[in-house]
């Protein structure tokens, strides 16, 4: 039964990325204490380009007249590349390997959840400048229905 | 001033003394009954008597995974056979705050799958009354 702790997602979504060799070596190394450069929420001061930031954008629980909590919920998880470069080639790559890996993709789910359904249901695509340093932003919104 | 009014949120359901409440989202008790005209020359309105009773009970279920609500609800809707239906507004025990509805049903229409890429599979199941007494409503 899903409950609104994050955790098992998180941990989902973080593991089916960081146990791919493909994806990871795309990726900048990580800084000290991050296995991965990929970064749940806000990347880390310091942190080197291009890597991956994913984050939950909204959920909503669907009930039916059974008590004690959602009979299943519906989450959108934002997972993108963030690149410090002209050129957005890199973050696109590094977005078709995470589309590659969470299209239709199994998770393994802690706390007894069961996942139903894990598919792109948008495209995130923007840069951005800071100080004259321009940002390249690839990935997409992911749907996924669990139980 | 505080409202009274019924949240539906954990509804009762039973089909044959099986519970349905986890898989159902919504339930609708229909009670009708004909309208008589009754009137008669000379009279300036027109009058109505209360003719033969109708009922349906409709659900909106949700089929599961193991298809245990399928299994229920196919066979029933292809013999043709009655089965009870309850249905309270809370699961709470039956009681003046809590009546229960209960006819004899019939199924005449049943859709086992339904629902576009990425949906719940839910489908209404509409349940007819197949019973002299038609819906009761009690209170224990």
């Amino acid at each position: 039964m899903p409950t609104l702790t994050q955790t098992p997602i998180k941990a989902g979504i973080y593991g089916k990325l960081a146990g791919d060799t493909t994806l990871t070596n795309l990726l900048a190394a990580a800084p000290a204490g991050y296995s991965k450069a990929i970064y749940f929420e806000l990347a880390p001061q310091g942190a080197l380009f291009p890597h991956v930031i994913f984050s939950k954008t909204s959920g909503i629980p669907y009930y039916s007249f059974k008590t004690g909590g959602s009979l299943y919920d519906e989450d959108v998880w934002m997972v993108k590349a963030v690149d410090k470069s002209t050129a957005s080639d890199v973050c696109e790559s590094i977005a078709a390997r995470v589309d590659a890996l969470l299209q239709d993709a199994s998770l393994s789910l802690s706390g007894g959840l069961n996942l139903r359904y894990l598919r792109r249901a948008g495209d995130v695509s923007y840069s951005e400048t800071d100080n004259g340093v321009r940002y390249v932003h690839r990935g997409a919104n992911y749907r996924i229905v669990y139980d | 001033m505080a409202s009274d009014a019924i949240i539906m949120k954990d509804a009762y359901v039973a089909i044959n003394g099986t519970v349905f409440s986890n898989n159902c989202s919504a339930a609708t008790i229909e009670s009708t009954f004909d309208e008589v005209d009754t009137t008669g020359f000379g009279s300036t309105y027109r009058q109505f008597g209360q003719g033969l009773g109708d009922a349906t009970i409709t659900l909106t279920v949700f089929n599961d995974n193991a298809h245990t609500v399928d299994a229920a609800l196919w066979p029933l809707s292809q013999s043709g056979g009655t089965f009870s239906i309850e249905v309270r507004a809370s699961s709470a025990n039956v009681g003046t705050a809590n009546p229960k509805y209960t006819m004899t049903g019939r199924l005449f229409a049943y859709n086992p799958i339904a629902g576009a890429v990425g949906d719940a599979a839910t489908t209404d199941v509409p349940i007819r009354n197949a019973g002299t007494a038609g819906l009761a409503r009690g209170t224990s």
